[in-house]
């Protein structure tokens, strides 16, 4: 399909900014926190597929593999040049289904883990990202992140310590939610 | 006073599993279409052929179009039968400057004139 969009099929283009967009926008917003920032970051890393498809060789890396490593290393230069985290906010929705009520709490619920993950260092957050929220593989995951597997899974499990820490007073609440 | 483990002042995992797993549930705001539209203007366009291969595709078609025409020329030769005809078909080929002339004095000359 890459190297059909490389040639100058718009149809093609038009499948994979369709099948591969939002998940890197995704990777994006959770990594930066900002919606601009997000959507930056996910033109340019199609911008730089587009310039190298013609020369893509396939089989070497999956494009997705490629796109969240180009979206990943843009999501660092990012955060490394502001030096600050900004907590990721979906825009508001206005809900008014019978379950209104149980959205909210869910959401608010949503926007706590959001922050908490905003707050890891952002390797962690990466890992975290990468592996819970991109539902990538170990490996992949690793790769993307340019690190073995090894050091992903430590990345992993200091990122979930830190979060059960941040999040550790939801535990009543999860269990109040737990019995109703 | 007995010591506490550190653990047990943590969120407890399989909590933190429901929690990322309803995090990751909430529906993310729609693909932007400007987005997209912006993303697919910067994608390639189709090519124009190098000057190089042009020529080569140029080359190529004239060699298939001379070829077939002398095919053509050859197979329609076989078939012209009668001496004017033939005598024609000559001078056209040994390419005389005023073919038909030539073909007229040369009957002109075959009839006794």
């Amino acid at each position: 399909m890459l190297r059909a969009a490389a040639a100058g099929d718009r149809l093609a283009a038009g499948h994979l900014v369709d099948q591969c967009g939002p998940r890197i926008l995704a990777l994006a917003r959770r990594m930066l926190g900002d919606e601009q920032a997000a959507e930056d970051v996910a033109q340019e890393a199609f911008l730089r597929l587009w310039r190298v498809a013609p020369d893509w060789r396939g089989g070497e890396a999956r494009v997705s593999t490629w796109l969240h490593r180009v979206a990943l290393n843009l999501c660092y230069d990012r955060l490394r040049r502001r030096r600050e985290v900004l907590l990721a906010e979906p825009p508001e929705q206005i809900d008014e289904s019978p379950d209104a009520e149980q959205h909210l709490v869910e959401a608010e619920l949503a926007s706590r883990v959001r922050a908490a993950a905003a707050a890891l260092p952002e390797r962690q957050r990466a890992a975290i990202v990468l592996c819970h929220y991109q539902e990538l593989g170990g490996a992949e995951a690793a790769q993307v992140m340019g690190v073995s597997v090894e050091a992903l899974e430590s990345l992993l499990s200091r990122g979930r310590r830190a979060l059960r820490a941040a999040l550790a007073d939801e535990a009543p609440a999860q269990r109040t939610g737990e019995g109703r | 006073m007995t010591d506490r483990n550190p653990d047990d002042l943590l969120l407890d995992e399989a909590v933190l599993d429901r929690l990322l797993q309803a995090e990751a549930r909430t529906p993310p705001p729609p693909f932007p279409a400007a987005l997209r539209a912006r993303i697919l203007a910067a994608a390639p366009a189709r090519r124009a052929l190098a000057p190089a291969v042009q020529w080569m595709r140029a080359a190529s078609i004239a060699a298939t179009l001379s070829a077939g025409a002398a095919a053509g020329f050859a197979g329609g030769a076989a078939a012209f039968s009668t001496p004017g005809e033939q005598v024609l078909l000559n001078l056209v080929l040994s390419g005389p400057e005023d073919p038909f002339a030539a073909f007229l004095e040369e009957s002109s000359m075959e009839n006794g004139a």
